[in-house]
């Protein structure tokens, strides 16, 4: 019984880390209570099975994990920002078929990002691809894939208005719909520019941002009449006018913004295991329920870098 | 030397004490320059924290101050508060806070979040207000069925004369312009429960739902199955116990017709519905904040603005019977177009950690 237990043990060492250990240590724990205090009526339940557990406990913290394959960053803030806890767990049990163990974490705000890298040296990244070209050449990121989107590689967001506003100085002090996730990105025109374009020139003047968690409801917004001008992609406009042509009709392309490119896998100098994580997420589109993280990165595949 | 160094010591402390005092006032100076901007909150607007969160995101520049309904004596307290801190704007959550909000006779600019617009009454002529109501206009509502699913050509919807008699009314003629037919079904409570006007979500509870009926009220009448390409939940306790043990059924029949259930709660989605569709709070907190900029910053009148409705909506999708009415491939793509995804694996998750994060 007690071989068996151990058995156990050491063979789900290789798929825990960090509190599920823990977790699974108290589980085995638990269920051995259970198991004595049916025998012996709830008492003593720990007689002659601690220290046994005790030893097993402290070596497992001890021992390195066999298998750990370094930590992975993950920043888009184009993500949604609820369910990362389902998306971590999703891409860890993803990668754990993989025979790769590793840690995952996630960033809203680059500042965070950048300390947590000097402290945790990752070994790769899954980053937005502007963050990418800002960020490269002081981490010597290599990239090894990009995201795409049924095959196409970047977006184009557009910024549309009603065609009473004829030029972008117009828009000083008007509200604009767009998909954010924070005023730290997006406090005013001139990081919007940033972000969609190039610093200065695409938002001259100052606007007021209505922020939204889909472009659709960007350009609704700004359909029936909510906010004045929407930053969309170009797809998500044509499919209001499929829906409801009458709504759109008032409307038109202002500006064509800077094409994005999807988020790309990076890895830093020197990290491992770089050839399983390249197949692991070049794979990642087949298997259903790790959909989920391509879904939370706005992607459907991901596909060779350049 | 010994002397020497104490010394130093005292003046380089001292130096840093009065850096350190200089900063602190600066902050609390600059802290001060900012409007501070009163909220009142309903005991029964939880939803108050999240569009706060929005709104203190998009106009970090402001001092909310957070008063919750809940004192009896608190109208004079309040009342106090306002006239002394004489704050630009105040913004209140619920009916509650609007009521109490009229009775102090105030002439501060009030905006409102309520789950319908505020009638028109006769307040006193120096209130001033507007406000954003928390229902989706069905115009909006039809335009996401449409969006998620192309092919609708007609949608069933039950409801309560008294309660949704209106909001019915235009969705049928924002139908016409969408092309979908609104099939009304208009349900009477016919086990004894008078229908009532509910504001709040408690109301109702589970007191009309007698055993031996299986399906909620509104689903009882199934005539319309045969001929309708989806259902339109309205929230209303009566016709939707929550906690109905009818509902999970009812909802797996539905997806076994292929018929997709658009309901009003996530919660819904979790027993089967296939999507709900709500506000989105945060997105009401920046839309919030663009009210409150035009009042507190460009010195409009609260009447200048017009009354609106949220921009944003929260869509949360079930996967699994989006791949039971449209299959694998349609359902994956039908993913981007949501905020939330709920499928079994989420399930377990959800049920070995106790609960979304």
């Amino acid at each position: 019984m007690r071989n068996t237990r151990i058995f156990r043990i050491k063979k789900i060492r290789i798929l825990l880390y960090e509190n599920e250990a823990f977790q699974f240590i108290t589980d085995i724990i638990q269920k051995d209570s259970g198991l004595k205090r049916s025998q012996k009526g709830g008492k003593h339940i720990f007689r002659g099975r601690l220290p046994g557990l005790s030893v097993l406990f402290v070596l497992f913290f001890f021992f390195p994990v066999p298998g750990y394959s370094g930590d992975i960053f993950v920043y888009n803030p184009e993500s949604p920002t609820s369910g990362i806890f389902f998306v971590k767990q999703e891409l860890k049990r993803y990668l754990a078929i993989h025979g790769l163990h590793s840690r995952i974490h996630f960033f809203a705000h680059p500042e965070d990002f950048d300390a947590a890298v000097f402290r945790l040296k990752p070994d790769a990244a899954i980053v937005a691809s502007y963050y990418y070209q800002e960020k490269k050449d002081e981490y010597g990121w290599k990239e090894i894939l990009q995201g795409h989107f049924q095959g196409k590689r970047f977006f184009h967001k557009v910024l549309v208005a009603e065609r009473s506003i004829v030029n972008m100085k117009e828009l000083s002090g008007k509200s604009v719909a767009a998909v954010t996730t924070g005023n730290d990105i997006l406090k005013n025109g001139g990081e919007l520019s940033e972000k969609w374009g190039k610093p200065g020139v695409y938002f001259p003047v100052a606007i007021r941002l209505v922020s939204v968690s889909k472009d659709i409801d960007a350009i609704m917004a700004l359909g029936f009449g909510q906010v004045d001008a929407a930053v969309v992609t170009r797809d998500s406009m044509e499919k209001l006018r499929k829906i409801n042509p009458e709504v759109v009709r008032n409307l038109y392309i202002l500006k064509e913004l800077s094409p994005v490119h999807y988020p790309k896998f990076v890895v830093f100098p020197d990290a491992g295991w770089q050839k399983a994580y390249k197949d692991a997420f070049m794979k990642i589109h087949r298997v259903r329920s790790a959909r989920l993280i391509l879904y939370y990165l706005g992607i459907t595949g991901f596909e060779e870098g350049s | 030397m010994k002397t020497k160094g104490f010394s130093s010591f005292i003046r380089k402390t001292g130096c840093f004490l009065f850096a350190f005092q200089v900063l602190c006032t600066g902050l609390a100076q600059a802290d001060q320059d900012f409007p501070i901007i009163v909220f009142l909150k309903s005991r029964n607007s939880s939803y108050a924290d999240k569009v706060l969160e929005g709104f203190t995101i998009s106009y970090p520049d402001s001092r909310p101050v957070i008063w919750e309904c809940i004192e009896k004596e608190e109208p004079c307290v309040l009342s106090g508060f306002i006239l002394g801190k004489k704050p630009p704007l105040v913004v209140g959550f619920g009916k509650e806070a609007f009521d109490l909000y009229v009775s102090l006779d105030l002439d501060t600019p009030y905006i409102y979040v309520m789950k319908h617009h505020a009638k028109k009454g006769s307040y006193s002529s120096g209130f001033s207000f507007t406000g954003i109501s928390m229902t989706i206009p069905p115009q909006i509502m039809l335009s996401h069925f449409k969006y998620l699913v192309p092919g609708i050509k007609t949608i069933s919807l039950p409801y309560r004369k008294i309660v949704s008699g209106s909001y019915v009314k235009e969705a049928k003629k924002a139908g016409k312009k969408l092309g979908i037919d609104v099939a009304e079904i208009p349900v009477s409570m016919d086990d004894g429960a008078k229908d009532q006007e509910t504001d709040s979500a408690g109301a109702g509870e589970t007191d009309n739902n007698p055993p031996g009926k299986s399906f909620p009220p509104a689903l009882r009448q199934n005539h319309w199955m045969k001929k309708t390409d989806g259902l339109w939940m309205l929230q209303d306790p009566l016709l939707y116990p929550p906690s109905h043990p009818g509902t999970k059924t009812f909802f797996q029949t539905m997806a076994h017709h292929r018929i997709p259930v658009f309901a009003y709660s996530d919660a819904l989605v979790e027993e089967g519905a296939f999507a709900s569709i709500s506000v989105n709070y945060r997105s009401l907190g920046f839309q919030l904040s663009f009210f409150a900029k035009r009042i507190v910053l460009d010195d409009e009148k609260p009447s200048q603005i017009e009354k609106s409705f949220p921009v944003g909506t929260y869509i949360v999708l079930n996967q699994d019977v989006a791949e039971e009415i449209f299959g694998e491939k349609k359902s994956h793509l039908l993913m981007y177009e949501v905020d939330r995804i709920y499928n079994n694996v989420l399930k377990q998750v959800k049920g070995k950690q106790g609960g979304y994060p």
